[in-house]
């Protein structure tokens, strides 16, 4: 009997957040005893180095892809979904942004036909919106986990700084930036601090030192940069970009709807006054840190292993890894 | 950690699929890369096919001398070898061979041997021990690679005249004919050259017209078989 796999494709080493996601997928089904591999079907990728924990394939014309083996496809990755669609193997969408679900697919209707039979997804919020969309196959929600390197550190001096990662929304971050400092003069002297061109761990030690966060989360699926600052401990204020509405609530940041720009200003100086009052300060953090507890490894790896034990069924038993 | 890529190599046959998995060392010209480039088949083609198609027939016992990455007897091992006995590997040789065989599913088959100096008496006593117990009534499959697989040979054959039918599989170049030419002529096997799958010259040639080229020594009285074996699905 052939040993059967799961294969999450990637196409270079992880960067974004939902390739981490992937990632954090291969190295806890590994750490569960299961056959998972991240596939690198980019040959270059590797030149550029690709430190990870999990187990990493790379990709060839001679390997085959049977029928009891489950491929897990990104959402918007039309040549892989396609290239993966003409396989014999199970294959499962892992959907981590339904704002991205039609890069690939002309309608919903359109996953189905092309093979792909359930999917995974990183939050109930992406998960809703795909049942809206009318996606009616299984979808098995497993919600992410923050890496504890993240998580505030008593040790380390909190400073009034103003943290942000203007990635997504590069253009408004400096607009949001300026506006703020010519509404609020008193607080021009505070720094900002872009977080950028880093490695993911590498971002931990800047909000752990900063009060506060700036979200600019832009059409998530969840939005982790703001569930990171929240362990991190610092006070969020900005957007939730739609997927942050899992987690964004009053007490635990201070939070804009899309597009007004005047209270997003309005909401920094809110957080600055709150960091300026350290028993103020002190309940939001501790509401805030709470809220990012409940992305912890043990529940992400208990969503992942319920989804997978119901996806493979009784084929289990072929993943299971025979290392003696 | 560059440690961590891996091949898979996926094995169709008639009798069914069946796949191991190989570290990617990331040099060019490691087993596993080749592999990725030209496919299983052809790496010292063409014996990954006599040898996936002698295990399915014979299910044998597999030794394998001199350095390896472990391709030939991953790739005995998931066709039916009963067990693999690695002889003169190093340490390094040794974490490589143990890492792809677990990858694989495949520790239950392995069998290492290192020796701890070059004096140290050969093959090591215990595992010559377990490789002729676990060989009655089996044919043995030796694989011989490496600069130093002749001498190494010579030194496994010596210890293993108990009777037991041992077939050995060798790709050599140009310069190592004459070698083994005079190794042949009193060694109680027939030598034969592998020019495909099914086909078998008698002989050991003169010159090479190939860099390098596949020779089998049979015992007498295992040619039949081995034809049917090479013949087979």
């Amino acid at each position: 009997m052939i040993k059967s796999c799961i294969y999450y494709p990637t196409t270079g080493k992880p960067t974004a957040g939902g390739q981490f996601v992937n990632e954090s997928h291969v190295i806890a089904l590994r750490a569960a005893g299961i056959r998972a591999y991240l596939l690198l079907c980019s040959p270059d990728a590797e030149k550029h180095g690709f430190p990870t924990q999990a187990y990493v394939l790379r990709w060839h014309q001679g390997m085959s892809f049977h029928e009891s083996d489950v491929i897990v496809v990104p959402e918007p990755w039309k040549q892989g979904l396609e290239f993966f669609a003409a396989t014999a193997s199970k294959k499962i969408i892992h959907c981590q942004n339904p704002f991205y679900m039609f890069h690939a697919f002309e309608t919903i209707e359109a996953v189905s036909a092309l093979g792909y039979q359930a999917m995974l997804s990183c939050s109930y919020y992406t998960t809703e919106k795909v049942r809206h969309f009318g996606y009616q196959n299984p979808i098995y929600t497993v919600r992410p986990f923050v890496p504890d390197y993240f998580k505030s550190m008593e040790s380390v001096q909190r400073k009034l700084q103003i943290a942000y990662m203007p990635r997504k929304r590069a253009n408004e971050a400096i607009y949001i930036k300026g506006l703020f400092k010519s509404l609020y003069p008193q607080y021009r002297q505070i720094e900002w601090v872009a977080v950028e061109n880093r490695t993911r761990e590498q971002c931990a030690p800047i909000l752990q030192e900063s009060a506060i966060f700036i979200a600019l989360s832009f059409t998530e699926g969840l939005g982790l940069p703001p569930l990171e600052a929240m362990a991190a401990g610092c006070l969020v204020a900005g957007f939730h970009g739609q997927g942050g509405i899992e987690y964004a609530r009053k007490n635990n940041g201070f939070w804009v709807d899309e597009g007004d720009y005047d209270t997003f200003a309005a909401q920094i100086a809110r957080a600055i006054e709150t960091a300026l009052n350290p028993e103020a300060f002190e309940i939001m953090q501790s509401s805030a840190i709470e809220t990012a507890n409940q992305f912890s490894q043990p529940q992400f790896t208990k969503q992942l292993m319920t989804a997978w034990q119901s996806i493979l069924g009784n084929d289990y038993e072929r993943f299971i890894l025979d290392t003696n | 950690m560059k440690d961590s890529f891996w091949i898979q190599i996926d094995c169709e046959s008639p009798l069914g699929a069946e796949r191991f998995w190989m570290r990617d060392l990331g040099v060019a010209e490691s087993v596993a890369s080749r592999i990725a480039r030209e496919g299983w088949r052809s790496l010292e083609a063409p014996l990954p096919l006599v040898v996936a198609k002698f295990c399915r027939y014979f299910l044998p016992q597999y030794v394998e001398l001199g350095m390896t990455e472990g391709f030939f007897s991953l790739l005995a091992a998931v066709n039916g070898a009963q067990g693999n006995y690695h002889l003169t590997v190093s340490e390094q040789t040794q974490l490589l061979l143990t890492s792809n065989f677990k990858e694989s599913g495949l520790m239950a088959k392995l069998n290492i041997e290192i020796p701890s100096s070059e004096k140290q008496s050969y093959p090591n006593h215990e595992l010559y021990t377990k490789l002729v117990e676990s060989s009655r009534d089996k044919v043995v499959l030796v694989n011989i690679n490496g600069r130093q697989a002749y001498e190494n040979w010579l030194r496994l054959n010596e210890t293993i005249q108990l009777g037991l039918p041992v077939i050995c599989l060798k790709v050599y170049t140009s310069h190592e004919c004459d070698q083994w030419r005079e190794y042949i002529k009193g060694s109680g096997f027939q030598p034969f050259i592998l020019l495909h799958p099914g086909q078998l010259e008698p002989g050991i040639p003169a010159t090479i017209e190939d860099e390098v080229q596949s020779l089998i020594l049979l015992p007498f009285g295992l040619l039949d078989q081995f034809t049917q074996a090479l013949q087979s699905e």
